[in-house]
């Protein structure tokens, strides 16, 4: 990458990715040769700021989930690294890495499948806990009422199993979970998409309020460009492993530059028929990571494509304080 | 997006010659723990060549409305009360027989997974061109011609090479596609779509979405699209139903996304974000989904609603509203609108569509 893409760091920086890159090998055959690699993330930087909202929108597959589970190390990162508060997290001996732990949490998509159905709620919540010797039985019961009631949650609620809650009340649940250990900084992978629409505002607002409340930090993840302005101070646009795009909110949904960027928001369909502008429709499918198009990613689907877009990469350029666009059509 | 379609012009009731018909709907389902009341007495009416959307949360009913019109309801469901009329006739005096041939050259379906209505073991062109040699009639090597025609019809690439692809190696979108060339090459008068595009990424759902509303414009077919995107119906159909716990609590023409007048409605729309438009809170609807399990009799949106403790309503959960006319085109299921015994309606719609209180 180019000198012009390092993000800058201060002192409220909580989260820095350098050149994190995330490939998974294809293997074939009876000998499972690798066959080739999805690059699901590749070459990826950025910072988060304390207390801030990270916004981070892209299509399936486009390597969402793997950035932030990468990010966690719950999965093994291929090269790159993360600072967190100037401590890079691939370097920590496992000791390290588990009271590290407490700092980070993840939210998952899918609030059936994330929580164990043979154990009573309140066992989940308070887990963490356990594991990390908090508090005698008193206390992580008075810990547990207090997330309960943080989350909307009643105290009696505790001894039920998952299968007795909506998906709503099991978001909260996880929500729950995650917070027990008191985190700095959470991932939250598509938090709303599996619920229904009436409880999804539900949620946005609690973990608005519970940002505020605990002083957090989130990478929210979203194909919702709706929720992602609802709750995002600043947005990056993720696009077959690449961020093509990022900025603070406002910027990002005023003046998007990135023609992926302004296809995607032209894409939404919106419940206010005023407002129905010029859409932009793409021609094509999402092409697959295995194999990714030459030079700028986008190059065969981009309706602005010239000269250099199928033969060199464009960098992430900061084109005003805080927009970066990778486009060449920025040079 | 609406004004660039011509919206079938508003006749009088009786003289709308409409393309189905349903009226008075009950789909059950008897389970082993109690009867599922899925649907339960819906009236719905699609005119000739308009998009209608059917729209509703997880599990409201949408997709068993839909099988009930086909009526293709899996055990241990039944159709048990009401009329499906289609073009004037009786589906559900149809023989078995009669119906199947319904299905296959008048009324088809869209499936939101499109890979499960494909067969796994024929090429996607062969599929195509099958729909084409029984429906019309042509040889196999005209429908194959025939066939690849329609897949470049829906911009699938290379049609000619794609065509002899089997299901697993094409795309979600391009699966999608395919089956919208199938109904193309069925032609048929009403064309369902079950959340045609929720599985797909929103720049592949602009490219569904344009194909269906192209097919209906070019062909004057009729749609019913499915859908929990509200946004998708603003921007598609130009009558829209709501549907809220086995019911319709809402139905109108797409312009009343201006003015929802049903609590549920107005929350709905409240509480998605508008992009563009950042509020500090979303307003919310309070509570949960209801389970269809042993519903009482009374309005179904009762415990979520706000109105109804605002306006002092006792009577919604003790007797159900019926779905009622409260202006030209526009019908509503809420005691806010209407009058009863001892209830009186505190609102009323004016002549230019303003909600107004009645003072008593
Ligand atoms: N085979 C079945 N047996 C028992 N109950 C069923 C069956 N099929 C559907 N139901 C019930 O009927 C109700 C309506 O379901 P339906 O699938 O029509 O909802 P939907 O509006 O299409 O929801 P979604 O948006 O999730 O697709 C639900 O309560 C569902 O559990
Ligand atoms: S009938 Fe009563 S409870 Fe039902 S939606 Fe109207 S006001 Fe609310
Ligand atoms: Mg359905």
């Amino acid at each position: 990458m180019s000198q012009s893409s390092e993000p800058p760091i201060n002192e409220k920086t909580l989260i820095e990715v350098k050149n994190l890159k995330k490939y998974f090998p294809v293997k074939s055959g009876i000998l499972q040769r690798i066959r080739g690699w999805v690059k699901a993330v590749d070459d990826v930087s950025f910072v988060i700021e304390e207390g801030e909202t990270l916004g981070l929108v892209g299509e399936s597959g486009c390597g969402k989930t793997t950035l932030g589970r990468t990010m966690l190390r719950l999965v093994e990162s291929t090269a790159g690294k993360v600072f967190f508060r100037g401590l890079n997290i691939f370097e920590l001996s496992p000791q390290e890495l588990k009271s590290m732990r407490r700092n980070l949490q993840i939210i998952f998509q899918d609030p059936y499948s994330s929580l164990d159905p043979s154990l009573a709620i309140g066992e989940q919540i308070t887990e963490g806990l356990r594991i990390h010797s908090i508090g005698d039985r008193e206390e992580r019961r008075e810990v547990l009422k207090e997330l309960l009631h943080h989350v909307g949650l009643e105290d009696y609620h505790a001894k039920r199993y998952p299968h007795e809650f909506s998906g709503g009340q099991r978001q909260r649940i996880g929500i729950a979970r995650a917070l027990a250990l008191r985190p700095v900084f959470i991932v939250c992978d598509e938090p709303v998409s599996a619920l229904d629409v009436s409880i999804q505002a539900q949620i946005l607002n609690l973990l608005k309020d519970l940002q505020r409340d605990f002083n957090l930090t989130y990478l929210f993840i979203a194909h919702n460009m709706g929720a992602i302005e609802h709750i995002s101070d600043r947005v990056a646009v993720m696009y077959l492993g690449k961020i093509v795009e990022l900025a603070p909110r406002d910027q990002l949904f005023k003046n998007p530059f990135h023609p992926y960027t302004q296809a995607l928001m032209s894409a939404i369909p919106s419940a206010d028929h005023h407002r129905h502008k010029q859409r932009i429709i793409l021609a094509g499918d999402v092409p697959s990571p295995l194999d990714p198009p030459s030079g700028c990613r986008f190059h065969p689907r981009c309706p602005a494509a010239f000269k250099p877009c199928p033969i060199e990469e464009p960098p992430l350029k900061e084109i005003s304080p805080g927009h970066w666009v990778a486009c060449w059509l920025m040079e | 997006m609406a004004s660039s379609i011509t919206i079938p012009q508003d006749k009088p009731e009786k003289a709308v010659n409409h393309l189905l018909d349903v009226q008075g709907l009950k789909t059950y389902f008897f389970t082993d723990e109690g009867i599922v009341k899925a649907v339960d007495g819906l009236d719905l009416k699609v005119r000739r060549g308009e998009i209608f959307g059917l729209v509703g949360e997880s599990g409201c009913g949408k997709t068993v409305t839909a099988l009930s019109i086909l009526r293709l309801i899996p055990k241990p469901g039944r159709i048990v009360e009401g009329e499906i009329f289609f073009d004037n006739q009786a589906i559900l005096k149809l023989s078995d027989r009669e119906m199947r041939q319904l299905r296959g050259n008048r009324i088809s379906m869209i499936f939101q997974e499109p890979l499960m209505s494909l067969n796994p073991v024929f090429t996607i062109g062969s599929q195509v061109a099958e729909v084409l040699q029984l429906h019309q009639g042509l040889d196999k090597e005209t429908a194959w011609e025939q066939a690849i025609n329609l897949l470049d019809q829906v911009e699938i690439p290379d049609p000619s090479d794609k065509a002899r692809s089997y299901p697993h190696e094409i795309s979600g979108g391009q699966a999608q596609r395919v089956m919208i060339a199938t109904a193309l090459a069925l032609d048929p008068q009403l064309l369902i779509t079950d959340e045609p595009t929720t599985a797909l990424d929103v720049t592949i759902q602009a490219q569904i979405l344009d194909l269906i509303r192209e097919l209906s414009r070019d062909r004057n077919t009729s749609v019913i699209l499915i859908t929990h995107d509200l946004g998708v119906v603003a921007e598609m159909c130009h009558r829209v139903a709501v549907m809220y716990a086995g019911r319709i609590v809402e139905e109108a023409d797409v312009g009343f996304f201006d003015r929802p007048m049903h609590p549920y409605t107005q929350g709905l729309i409240a509480s998605i974000p508008i992009p563009g438009e950042v509020k500090n809170r979303l307003p919310t609807i309070q509570g949960n989904v209801p389970d269809l399990m042993g519903m009482p009799d009374q309005c179904r949106f009762a415990e979520r609603c706000e109105a109804r403790t605002d306006y002092n309503l006792n009577i919604c959960t003790e007797i159900e509203p019926d779905l009622r006319q409260i202006h030209p085109n526009h019908a509503v299921r809420c005691w806010l609108f209407q009058s009863h015994e001892d209830h009186q309606a505190p609102l009323i719609v004016t002549e230019a569509g303003v909600i107004k209180r009645v003072v008593s």
